[in-house]
């Protein structure tokens, strides 16, 4: 009896398992890429505010309306061409004679993973939802673009969408090449609405709805990332058909994966790990000069940080020669601008500081800090390059008789706290994705910007900005820039620190490697 | 000699001592010992392999392991004994209280005992650190409410069975009041297996200490403690650096070996069983008594 029964039961569970895994099984080993790196997006919404594991998964799981051709660098890696932009949901763009509007032309027949067609509606919902949640797209929009009304938005026909800004920008193409403002499949993500969550928030932080290359098909936080390819994809479907990133969140396992085989993307490696990386043959390293800037920013609102003196005179006690050396093996460079040397009115002709114990005594005994002081610096938990810097500037501010505690805390407590203004100095590693000096500057130092962690304000500074941002003069703007730039360098709100590039270790059989400036992998660029 | 009991004459008395002996004069001398400040970094001598400037080789940002080795032996054991006797002085007590007294409190407690005990130790310990902050006494509190349970379920399985004997009766016939039988009689007979295991304890909390600077719980850097040079070195590890990990784990190797030795010789010391004048029952020992009723 229970023969009779067996084999038809395992006959009909090995048919179930055959049609469950169907597409699992479809997929060759070279059309799947494992990818390790050190945590899983903390969510998947745009509007969450930008982090690197969150700017990955946008980057694959959105498109954007405009983006910029393509162009091969020295090293051999393809990175974006700033002076040429091209359409990407968009097929083509029209920016009005007075710089005050921008026209969008969609492409026809661009279909989701789900199989709905993008219209001028997906567009309109996806401004209308960041419009209303009050959050990234907002910020972009009214502090970037100056917009003060959602009428800016206009949906002209099924395949034409218009944006009207107040005041004439040069930044209306640019901007919408932002990782942040992809474009949602609104007819999926309107299935998902409920009562209660008008803009389909909790499916959109798990899930995905766009006409990107990839779709989510498992998001387990903490654990794992599954990417599968949208066969709809535009621009044809990827080659890798699925990605599985997983979370190691310590960079020698993640090395010691690759080199044993068991993935294929070892995801930021320390510079030691890189130098070893190099001499492994089944390991290929790419690299690039990158737009980070890795920095220690002070909270200027908080005393003792709020004199200038002060903050000058720990960016006078950096041993920036013996960080380069010993820390980033000498493949960073060090920052001595707000703005990213590769940026356009890019200058660092003022930059001051050189390592001067007596000089940094001298200015702390002007500020009444003469005996020094005490104070705090956080840094993220499995950040081994932030913890080697913080003992580093421990030692070297000791010799000015300032004291710092080191607070380690997770990723998420520790922007928490400098959110709130509650932490004196932390490490922040960032870039500003618009290559733009005045986009920049509006990002990291303009005082009503909401990533200007370190509360710097001078007005001065904030009215370039602001005119920057509405002057289509570009000789102007770049004096302007430069300008904002010198002052700030003299004001320190940070300590500056170093450019440490972007590097990327892989499987010496993947392929494809290309640069972004939100340092976050596209893998439909890749193949193995 | 022959006045020397044997049980501190054996081998392993001999070693545990030793060891003990060297951590007092690591603890004592550490600034006398120690070539280098144990928490200034030296960018540029960064991970550099053992040699006769660097006798333990140094860290990724160029500290001295071996003056960190030697200062750790302060915060190391500075954490496990302060913990440790903190839940001995808390939990002996206790044990004592909620055995002699069965009641609902005692329940209560044990209950809260439970609670304590059913979590995963790192878990529970992290979670503390997490609320507490990542300060050495914190760690030190964290490790006391660990140990607490522990030494008092000790007491109270004693004083269970001690509690019933006839010498507790003889002793409340003759008017003693409740605290005189616990801390004159009981507190005296179940001491035993909480003297045994404060040893076992201590070693227990190195381990601990280490353990939870290991997953980032305990102390911050650049304190000097064994678990968390042990974890930094650790990453360093597939670069072919070994010695940041190794010397560290030596260190809580020996430490944890001597107390557990010391444990074991303190039992013997102890156990009326293992003495001459043992004789049937323990009844005899127990002092302001007299001997068998």
């Amino acid at each position: 009896m229970r023969m009779t029964w067996g084999l038809p039961k395992a006959s009909l569970l090995a048919l179930a398992l055959v049609i469950a895994g169907g597409p699992a099984f479809a997929q060759s080993a070279s059309e799947t890429l494992l990818v390790a790196g050190p945590r899983t997006p903390e969510s998947l919404d745009q509007e969450y505010p930008p982090t690197e594991a969150g700017h990955e998964a946008r980057r694959n799981i959105f498109e954007r309306l405009l983006v910029y051709a393509m162009k091969t660098d020295p090293n051999g890696a393809r990175v974006e061409d700033f002076t040429k932009i091209e359409g990407g949901l968009a097929e083509s763009y029209e920016i009005a004679p007075d710089n005050k509007s921008i026209t969008f032309h969609l492409r026809h027949g661009v279909k989701s993973a789900a199989g709905n067609e993008m219209t001028a509606d997906d567009v309109m919902w996806t401004f209308q939802r960041g419009w209303n949640m009050k959050a990234t797209f907002h910020w972009y929009m009214t502090q970037i673009l100056k917009i003060e009304s959602f009428d800016a938005f206009q949906r002209i026909d099924d395949y034409t969408v218009k944006v009207s800004v107040p005041n004439p920008s040069l930044l209306l193409a640019r901007l919408w090449v932002n990782n942040d403002l992809g474009i949602i499949d609104s007819v999926e993500a309107k299935k998902h609405i409920t009562v209660d969550d008008p803009w389909a928030t909790r499916f959109l932080s798990t899930g995905s709805a766009s006409f990107a290359p990839y779709y989510i098909s498992k998001f387990s936080p903490g654990q794992e990332v599954i990417y599968d390819a949208n066969p709809y994809y535009y621009r044809g479907p990827a080659k890798l058909k699925k990605i599985i990133f997983r979370e190691m969140p310590t960079s020698s396992n993640r090395l010691a994966a690759l080199q044993a085989g068991s993935i294929d993307v070892a995801e930021w490696l320390t510079p030691r790990e890189i130098a070893l990386a190099k001499q492994i043959p089944t390991i290929k390293v790419w690299e690039v000069f990158g737009n980070y800037t890795h920095r220690l920013e002070m909270n200027n609102n908080m005393a003792p940080f709020d004199k200038v003196e002060v903050r000058q005179a720990l960016n006078y006690l950096v041993p920036r020669p013996q960080i380069a050396q010993s820390v980033y093996m000498n493949t960073a460079r060090p920052t001595k601008s707000p703005v990213s040397e590769i940026y356009p009115a890019y200058t660092d002709d003022s930059f001051p500081y050189k390592e001067d114990v007596a000089k940094a005594k001298e200015l702390l005994a002007k500020a009444g800090y003469k005996d020094g002081f005490k104070t705090e610096l956080g840094y993220r938990t499995g950040e081994p390059l932030e913890e080697q810097m913080a003992v580093i500037l421990k030692t070297a501010f000791a010799r000015a008789g300032v004291t710092v505690d080191l607070v380690q805390l997770p990723a998420s407590s520790l922007v928490e706290r400098y959110t709130k203004g509650t932490m004196p100095m932390f490490f922040i590693r960032d870039m500003a994705i618009v290559p733009d000096a005045a986009y920049v500057a509006n990002l990291f130092i303009n005082s009503q910007s909401m990533v200007n962690f370190s509360h710097y304000k001078n007005a001065e500074v904030d009215a370039l900005i602001n005119k920057a941002l509405i002057s289509t003069d570009e000789k102007e703007r770049e004096e302007d820039m430069k300008k904002v730039q010198r002052v700030v360098v003299d004001e320190a709100p940070w300590v500056f620190l170093f450019n440490p590039g972007y590097q990327l270790a892989t499987s010496a059989k993947v392929k494809g490697f290309s640069w972004y400036t939100p340092n976050s992998n596209s893998w439909y660029d890749f193949s193995k | 000699m022959s006045r020397i009991p044997h049980s501190l004459r054996s081998p392993a008395a001999v070693i545990g001592f030793a060891l003990l002996f060297l951590q007092i004069l690591l603890i004592l001398f550490a600034p006398l010992l120690s070539p280098y400040s144990p928490v200034e970094a030296d960018a540029l001598a960064s991970l550099q392999p053992p040699s006769a400037a660097h006798w333990f080789g140094t860290d990724i940002t160029g500290m001295d392991v071996f003056s960190r080795v030697i200062y750790a032996t302060r915060i190391n054991l500075l954490i496990s004994v302060v913990s440790v006797a903190v839940a001995f002085l808390i939990g002996v007590p206790l044990g004592l209280f909620i055995g002699y007294y069965k009641g609902i409190v005692s329940s209560l407690v044990m209950r809260l005992f439970d609670f304590i005990q059913a979590f995963p130790i790192f878990v529970l310990g992290m979670a503390l650190v997490a609320v507490m902050g990542q300060e050495i006494w914190n760690v030190a509190i964290v490790l006391a409410i660990l140990f607490t349970p522990v030494f008092a379920r000790l007491i109270r399985a004693e004083v269970l069975s001690l509690r019933e004997r006839p010498f507790v009766a003889a002793a409340r016939c003759s008017g003693a009041s409740d605290l005189h039988i616990m801390f004159g009689h009981l507190l005296l007979n179940a001491l035993l297996p909480a003297m045994v295991q404060v040893s076992i304890s201590i070693g227990m909390a190195i381990l601990l200490t280490a353990g939870l600077s290991f997953i980032g719980a305990g102390v911050r850097m650049p304190v000097p403690e064994w678990g968390l040079m042990v974890s930094s070195g650790a990453q360093q590890m597939i670069l072919g650096v070994w010695w940041v990990s190794l010397f560290p784990g030596l260190a809580i190797v020996f430490s944890v070996l001597c107390f557990a030795l010391l444990g074991d010789v303190i039992r013997d010391l102890l156990d009326p069983t293992k003495t001459r004048r043992a004789v049937s029952t323990s009844t005899d020992i127990i002092p302001g008594i007299g001997g068998p009723l």
